[in-house]
């Protein structure tokens, strides 16, 4: 019995993965539970459909124990989690537009509440109007450059990260990410000043 | 790029940007500043992309545990149906007589497995797509509750045998001893950090002078602005707030409330029952012990002791024969084991110790 436990008791996921990948299924249990709610928070911030967010889980969950063989290894579990979700949503929304026009309805049934970029400071700072603005503003932008702002600005992963999670490169995920800002800018500025200042 | 050429979009998308406006320290803010003040005319821009930055939300929907389990049930029918497909897979021909057969069979294998595979999919898209209308139909209303935003507590818990380190979101530091639980308002609040403490923990509070840090333990409030003390307040003991730098305010919340100043080296002793205290010094050694993997016994009550090692090593202690008179125990153990530990106190103590998983049973020799 070792009786001096580590200072936090949590095996740490890569560790998890490598005894996925040889065949033990309660790692893939811990990785679920370890990970789970991020994965649905990030696949509903992008698609908008719990529904649809929980099938593309399964589905990859259920590939990972398949394939668990061939995984190879890695040291950000995380990241590659949030890639293979990506993938699976990319993939399946090209499938399911072609016959159905079921997203985007399906959204409104579900609570949300807004979370913001900035944790570390204090509330008074920012303003409730403008946020939901911003949220809205963030919904309505087509997906990829959605992504993008997740990734860089809610999930905190660096440029060479994001750029290795959406599969295009650096350069791209720049273009993309300045896209975005460049539309949720104009959304501060109609609603923060006057039309006409705007121009001057 | 020259940030002087830099638009709002690339403001934001500095890396550098970004940390002066989330989480501003003091080298952002020269450095921001001196530009600020050398290129006045990129106020506009830079002032846009902070405010943008700074509100920029997006809308998450908190999902409910029950679809966790829904989704784990789904994903472990998956998993196995498709076990034992790998299982079939694996195997290895050894000889050429196996490779051979194997490739005999094939072609029957080969007509039969997508249809097998084409059946295990489909029964589970069925039963996913039963457990979600299933799902849909019982439970639409428990995920409808509307989440609060303002007000969300977070709680650290170390619970026996666990101790654990943890930052805070202002940078504060804090050590939380095993079955110890450490609750506050997610984020603070804007013009208090206020933290609600049972067990032990150590903090070193991160400066601001703005947002006083308190930490709540029973009727005791201790306030700090920026030092570093420990405070260790067990249920049915006596609540103890040792400051090694800086200076603490503490208020005792009795019918007579009552303020102190403590200096470093000082610490104060609160019988919360009773009502009463007491300053004295301490030593650093003694009351950090417990950061160092220590455990320090000097002149312990025996009661003490044992929470102390029940907590410790998350074990669960009976004591046969107890001592009429109360025992003191004493001895110092650096990272050592249970056993180590009760070897050496059962010694001087004179009792025999039996370690069985997670209980241990003491039995005091009554001879003496």
């Amino acid at each position: 019995m070792s009786q001096i436990p580590k200072s936090n008791g949590k095996i740490s996921a890569e560790l998890l993965w490598e005894s996925l990948k040889s065949g033990d299924k309660d790692a893939l249990e811990q990785l679920y539970r370890r990970f789970i709610k991020e994965l649905f928070r990030l696949g509903i911030s992008i698609t908008g459909d719990a529904d649809f967010v929980q099938d593309c889980i399964q589905e990859l969950f259920i590939d990972l124990w398949k394939y668990r063989a061939n995984m190879k290894s890695t040291d950000n579990v995380k990241l590659y989690l949030f890639r293979s979700l990506s993938n699976k949503i990319n993939k399946e929304r090209r499938k399911a537009l072609r016959w159905s026009e079921r997203q985007q309805h399906v959204s409104e049934r579900y609570p949300r509440f807004l979370e913001s970029v900035e944790t570390k400071l204090v509330n008074s700072q920012r303003e409730a109007l403008l946020q939901k603005k911003l949220a809205k503003a963030m919904n309505d932008l087509p997906t990829r450059q959605n992504e993008v702002i997740q990734y860089l600005f809610f999930e905190n992963l660096s440029y060479e990260d994001t750029a290795k999670l959406m599969g295009i490169n650096l350069r791209s995920v720049y273009t993309l990410a300045w896209k975005a800002l460049s539309a949720l800018k104009k959304a501060v500025l109609w609603f923060a000043f006057p039309l006409v200042h705007y121009l001057s | 790029m020259s940030k002087t050429e830099y638009t709002v979009e690339d403001f934001m998308l500095d890396p550098e940007f970004r940390n002066w406006v989330l989480s501003p320290d003091e080298e952002a803010k020269a450095y921001w500043e001196a530009f600020l003040v050398e290129h006045p005319e990129k106020y506009k821009e830079v002032e846009l992309a902070r405010r943008t930055l700074l509100n920029l939300s997006r809308s998450v929907t908190e999902v409910s545990e029950h679809r966790i389990e829904l989704t784990w049930t789904a994903i472990n029918k998956g998993v196995e149906e498709a076990g034992d497909d790998n299982a079939e897979r694996r195997v290895v021909p050894l000889s050429a007589e196996t490779t051979l057969k194997r490739f005999a069979d094939r072609p029957f294998i080969r007509s039969y497995r997508p249809n097998l595979q084409f059946y295990r999919v489909a029964a589970i898209l069925a039963i996913a797509f039963s457990l979600g209308v299933l799902f849909s139909l019982t439970h639409q209303e428990a995920e409808l509750a509307p989440i609060e935003i303002p007000l969300v507590y977070e709680e650290h818990e170390a619970p026996p045998g666990v101790k654990s380190n943890l930052t805070l979101q202002d940078g504060s530091k804090v050590i939380l001893n095993s079955g110890s639980t450490l609750r506050y308002v997610k984020n603070f609040e804007a013009e208090r950090r206020e933290l609600f403490l049972t067990g032990e923990a150590y903090f070193e509070v991160a400066k601001d002078s703005l947002r006083p840090f308190t930490v709540r333990t029973g009727p005791v409030s201790t306030t700090a602005l920026g030092t570093s003390f420990n405070i260790s307040a067990y249920e049915n003991e006596s609540h103890d707030v040792s400051l090694l730098s800086g200076r603490v305010n503490v208020v005792l919340g009795f019918e007579q409330p009552y303020q102190i100043d403590l200096h470093p080296g000082e610490a104060l002793n609160v019988e919360v029952g009773e009502g009463s205290h007491k300053k004295q010094r301490f030593r650093e050694e003694k009351v950090l012990a417990w950061t160092k993997k220590t455990i320090l016994f000097e002149q312990t009550p025996m009661e003490e002791a044992i929470r102390v090692l029940e907590n410790w090593y998350g074990v669960k202690i009976e004591v046969l024969n107890r001592p009429g008179k109360g025992v003191l125990l004493s001895g110092k153990f650096v990272d050592q084991t249970l056993r180590g530990v009760l070897e050496g106190l059962s010694y001087s103590a004179r009792f025999d110790f039996q370690v069985d998983k997670d209980r241990v049973t003491l039995r005091f020799d009554t001879s003496s």
